[in-house]
Order: C-alpha cells, then structure tokens, then sequence
C-alpha cells in the first residue's frame, strides 16, 4: 500500500467483500486505492482527497449509486465506474444519462474491471487535449476540418450525421445513451426522439459501414444506446 | 331450508281425460240407441242385449273400468226401456224378461271390471315404459359430457313426457349458503310455489330442482313421486360427477405441478451444486497443505476455478431470465429495429476468435420489426453460444436470413454434430439437454429462454432437419405488416 504511486481510486460499495476484492485487484496494480461503505462517506472522501476516478456501486441503502453520482457531478469532473446488477438496462441507462462514464455489470472479472479503469483514465487523460484526427480500422475523422475519410476515400456526411459519428467516435468502445446523443448533437433539453436518431444512424451506417445491414462500427446496445466499436 | 323442500307430489295429475270419458260412454249408449230404434221390428229384444254388450266392451277397452260400468248402468236401463215389452217403461211383465234383465247387468259389469282392468293394466304398463324409457334417456343424456344448464334443458324434457310441469329450475347450494339457480332465474332462491325435489348426493345435499305446475291440475298417479324422485336423483348424480370430475383434474394440475416443481428444483439444484463442487474440491485441495502446487499446476487450477464460476453465474442468469420471462408480468417492450442490428451487437460483443468462426448473409432491405432488441439479443446469444459450445471445435455457424409473404425467417446452422431427431421436440424444454450435451457446460435453459422470447413476438422457432449436417434453428417472425392485420382480426 505505501508502495502504490499509481493515481488515486475511491472505491464506495456497502458490501463489504466486493471492497476488499476490487481494493486487492488495484492496490496489486499500484493504484492507491480509497474506500468508503456508503454514499456520505464516498462524498465526504471525493473532497477531501479528489482521486482519479470513483467506483460507485449502484444499490447501496440511503444515499444510492445514483443520487451519490448526481451530487459528485455538481463538481466533480473526473471518470465516475457504476457497478450494477447484470441484465437491468433500465438501471445502467439511468446511471449514464445522469452522468456516470462507464458501467460494469457483477459479477466481473479482475481483467474487466481493469481495463474499463484504464481506458477511462486514459480518455479522461486525453480530454484535456482534444484529439483532431480519429483513426478507427479504415477510418479517419478530422475533428477540426470536419471531414471522414473511409479507405481514403471522403465520405459525404451531413452535419448531423458527423456529430454523432464524432461524439461515439471520441469515445470509442463506450456504450452512450440515446439521450446523451440526443443532448450532445441537438443540444440539451432539445425534443428530438430517438426515432430521429435512428433515421441519422440508418443514413450514417449506410455511408460508414462496409455492410449496413450488419453493423461493425456504429454498434446498437439493444436496451441501452450505441458505441463504437473499434475491436 | 326443509320447509322448501316439500315433498307433497299431489299437484301433479295423472293425464286422465276426466268427465270426457263419463259423458263419452252416455253419447255412445245414447247415439247406439237412437240407431238401433228403428230396427226394432227387425230383431229379438235378446240380440240388442248383445249389441249393447259389444258396445260396453269397447268403452271398456278405450275408457277403462269406470265409465264402462256407467256405460253398463245406462245400457241395462236403455234396453229395459226401449226393446223390452212394454215398450217405454220401465216395467217388464215377463219373469223370463226379469232373468234376461238381471242376466244383462252382471254380464255387463263383469265385462267393464274385467276389460277395465286389463285397460288399467295395459294403460299402466304403457306408463312405465314411457317412464322407464325417459329416465333412460336422461340418464344416457347424463352419461355424455353435457354442461349442467343442457342437463336441465334435457331433464325438463324428459319430465314433460311422464308428467307436465311448467318451467324445470336447478338450484345448486353454493359454500356459502346462497343459491345459484339454472337457468338463472329471478328468484334468489327456491320457493313454495311449485314442487322442490331434493338433489341429495353422498356429501349430502347439493341443491333443488323446483318444478313449477301447470294451472288448475288435479292430483296425481301415486307413482309420479317415484319416478320424480328417480329423475332428481339422477340429475344429483350427475352434478356429484360433475364435482369429482373437477376435483380430478383440479388434483391432475396439482399433480402436474408438483411434478414440474421437483424436476425445476432437482435440475436448479444440480446446475447449481455441480460449478460449485468442483470449485471447492479444488479450493479445498489446494487449502489442504500436504502437497506444494507448482506454479504452472495451481494457475491450471485456479482456471478450472475459474472456468466453473463463470458456469454458475451463466446458469443463476439464464435461471434469473427464464423466471423473469415466464412471469405474467412480462411483455417485450416494442421498439421499432433491425435484425442485422442486433445481430451485429451480439458478434462484437463476443471473443475475436468466436467472431471469426460465424458468417452472417442478410440481404439488404431486410424490413425492420417492432421488437424488444435486448431480448432478441439474448435469444441470438443463446442460439450462437450453443453452435459453438456443441459443434466441436471445427464447427462454423452461418446465419442467414430472407423474408417472404410478410414473415421473416433466420436460420442459424452449425457444422457440427447436429441434433438427434428424437430430440427435436425435447430440446425447447426447460433443463433438457440433448445427448450432444454431455460433458459440456450449460444449463439447459437456452433454448427454452430462446423460445420464450420469439414466442412473445408472436414469432415461431424450430429445429430444422439438416440434410448435410449439423444442427439448424429456423425463426419465424411476422413483420409490422402481418402482425397488424393479425392484431386487427383478434381485436
């Protein structure tokens, strides 16, 4: 434990095995690890010590997962992990759109858990240096110029149609609500349904996709929203 | 209650004919008389004797005893009256005539007593056998799987041939007390107006059958109470038979139940106990100190460790997911999408190398179908999982779609062993695993989560016979087109 240098993890879950697993699994990663039993300890804890990321678990009694998320997100702004139950979209949904970066569902494995913590540090690494240029497989997006090229051929996207490409593009491999795709290219509060942006996504993949009826970028996460998928 | 059951059977009458059959006689022997006057001259006095004889036999064999003896009465008096000397009195001067007179009467009483009885007789016996033939048919009516209110349609019509009733009304005692009456009458319950016969069974009594009387009826043969008595048992009989028979299949279901719980409980228990015992064997075996594991043996075993977890928690969310399927509850949340869409998801979501071995063909202009994506997604989870878990490890999957006269079909086949044609049916069942299966993981609950879900989007899945090899499912799904109109027909 005095060992660990790596950047800061506050962990708040009520149970307390899963605490003891997940500060096994990141303390032997050097990753200092914080804990807290529930939601007023965990915020008390994010402000004085302001770690690197947070690992909430959803059901968790008074305080929960996602009221503790909502109240961090008045002024934290660094990557928030929500553990939840497998198999409840409506619950992973909630956690997203309220403003939790990523979800793991339990049980995971060590594997898992660290590679969502890894990439999320590192995007939140990157997010302070936008990156112009995405390349995914055969794909490249210039953020700045506003242009995507497949195989080094230009498409011809709408403007709507590269906002949502480089919103899911900059977070590749990271599931994001219908909603949040709806605030971040029509604007927050802007009554656009998700039928909308199904008719853009249709029109996307039908210009991305190597084969638009089967979908290999542009992926749906039946229940939940879209990623891209970069794998 | 016992006041409503009364058993006084006097209302019901007998069906003679009555004073008709009295004034019928007198015509006869009247109209005889007015006939035989003007033959007078032509004939002895002692061959009308005969003739009116002849005429009180007949009476007797149409009318029975008692208006053949009036019939008797009046001939004896016609004959003294209108054929014996002197004509138009009473008075006869002759002492012969006096015998022939008296001779006349006892003959012709005789006859009517004798002739009368024999038409009682036979007018009785012909009553039986209309009474025995229609409680013979009720009772054959009874023995056929006819509903109560057609028992007491063919128990009014079977009773209106021996007796004639008015209306026929059954009324079954319910648990509380109260009366539930067929047809469903006005009345709460049964009362004096008419005849109450008890329904009395071996549970003691189930109910009343009310007989309401035809105005102005005179009182009854004496065995109409018997044969009423006959029909309201029989129709007792069949209401207790009716109860048993709902009793035994209320116990059938009981049974069915019952059974299905320890099957689903034995098969949980197994599918839970199994990952479970291996995991702490070899926990316990490495715990147990006597003998130092190398290290490439204890990290083989902590991946069997391994592989057995992910087994018991792939089997508590198949369990966790069929429980939640087969509650009522449950209804897909219908969102408009595409096959190819969730197909999609499900292959990225799997190990490269699983990827590598699955080939999907979907023509393009597939239609889209309001559907529930995420269970989709599950149930193309399940059918590409099981492909490769049971296909060897050779095997390719392809998927493939077309869609045809509003119906989409997918079929998903695998190179592998395929599927033994006796357990084409089985493989759906909940817990069944296929021969194939042995020896490797799963729990058994796949295909019946698979089918749950097509079932819910009113869609069809089947085990399809592979010619070549390997096994193929084929799905079957109306698209928006189809499932519209069917829903306008059902609604």
């Amino acid at each position: 434990m005095i060992s660990a240098t790596g950047p800061k993890i506050l962990v708040v879950d009520d149970d307390q095995q899963i605490r003891r697993a997940l500060a096994s699994i990141l303390s032997a990663r050097q990753f200092q690890v914080l804990l807290a039993q529930d939601g007023a300890e965990g915020l008390k804890v994010a402000t004085q010590s302001s770690p690197h990321l947070i690992i909430v678990d959803l059901a968790m009694p008074e305080i929960d997962g996602f009221e503790l998320c909502r109240q961090l997100r008045t002024w934290y702004r660094r990557p928030i992990l929500v553990l939840s139950v497998k198999a409840d979209e409506a619950e992973k949904i909630a956690a997203l759109d309220i403003g939790a970066d990523d979800y793991l569902t339990k049980p995971f494995s060590a594997g898992e858990l660290l590679a969502r913590v890894r990439a999320l540090l590192r995007r939140s690494d990157i997010e302070s240096e936008p990156v112009p240029l995405i390349k995914v497989a055969d794909i490249e997006i210039d953020i700045p110029r506003r242009t995507v090229t497949r195989a080094g051929e230009s498409l011809d996207l709408t403007r709507t149609e590269f906002d949502i490409l480089s919103y899911l593009a900059q977070n590749a491999d990271r599931v994001l609500t219908t909603k949040m795709i709806l605030d971040r290219v029509w604007g927050p509060g802007y009554s656009e349904d998700s039928q909308t942006l199904r008719v853009h996504l249709s029109h996307l993949r039908k210009k991305i996709e190597p084969s638009p009826s089967l979908p290999r970028y542009v992926i749906t996460e039946p229940g939940v929203g879209y990623r891209f998928c970069l794998s | 209650m016992a006041s409503l059951i009364r058993s006084g059977f006097a209302g019901i009458r007998s069906g003679l004919t009555g004073y008709r059959s009295y004034a019928v006689a007198l015509g006869a022997i009247g109209l005889a008389t007015i006939l035989f006057l003007p033959l007078r001259p032509h004939f002895a006095y002692s061959q009308w004797a005969l003739l009116y004889l002849l005429l009180v036999v007949m009476i007797a064999r149409a009318s029975g005893m008692r208006p053949a003896i009036l019939a008797a009465t009046a001939s004896f008096f016609a004959w003294n009256f209108f054929f014996l000397q002197p004509y138009g009195t009473f008075w006869v001067h002759d002492v012969k005539d006096w015998l022939s007179l008296l001779v006349f009467l006892v003959v012709a009483l005789i006859i009517s007593l004798q002739t009368g009885k024999m038409w009682e007789r036979e007018r009785q016996a012909s009553e039986r056998k209309q009474e025995v033939s229609a409680l013979h048919r009720f009772g054959s009516a009874l023995v056929s799987d006819i509903t109560v209110p057609e028992m007491i349609d063919r128990l009014k019509h079977e009773v209106d041939k021996v007796a004639s009733v008015g209306s026929v009304t059954l009324y079954q005692l319910r648990e509380d007390g109260t009366w539930n009456s067929y047809p469903a009458s006005s009345r709460s319950e049964p009362d004096d107006s008419g005849l109450n016969l008890p329904l009395t069974t071996s549970s003691g009594q189930v109910g009343i059958v009310h007989m309401e009387l035809d105005a102005g009826q005179q009182p009854g043969r004496p065995n109409d109470a018997t044969v009423l008595a006959a029909f309201s048992n029989l129709a007792a009989a069949f209401l207790e038979r009716k109860q048993l028979q709902a009793n035994a299949h209320q116990v059938s279901v009981l049974k069915e139940a019952d059974r299905a719980k320890s099957a689903f409980l034995s098969a949980i228990s197994h599918e839970l106990k199994t990952p479970l015992t291996s995991m702490m064997a070899t926990l316990s075996n490495m715990l147990e100190g006597d003998v130092r594991f190398s290290g490439n043996v204890a990290r083989h075993e902590l991946e069997t460790m391994s592989t057995d977890m992910q087994n018991l928690d792939d089997a508590i969310s198949d369990l966790l997911d069929l429980s939640r399927l087969e509650a009522e509850t449950w209804s897909p949340k219908r969102e408009w999408g595409e096959i190819g869409e969730v197909l999609s998801s499900v292959l990225y979501k799997m190990p490269t190398q699983d990827r590598a071995r699955i080939s999907v063909a979907l023509p393009d202009g597939l239609p889209e179908i309001q559907m529930d994506a995420k269970q989709w997604a599950r149930a193309f989870e399940h059918l590409t999982r099981n492909a490769l878990a049971y296909g060897g490890p050779d095997v390719s999957v392809t998927i493939a779609a077309s869609c045809s006269n509003d119906e989409i079909t997918i079929r998903v086949a695998d190179s592998g062993p395929g599927i033994d044609r006796s357990e084409a049916d089985l493989i759906f069942d909940k817990f069944f695993r296929g021969s194939a299966a042995a020896g490797t993981a799963g729990s058994g609950l796949g295909l019946a989560i698979t089918r749950e879900i097509i079932q819910a989007h009113h869609g069809r899945i089947r085990v399809e016979e592979n010619p070549r090899a390997g096994a193929s499912f084929v799905i079957s799904v109306p698209t928006e087109r189809s499932s519209q109109q069917r829903h306008g027909r059902t609604r």
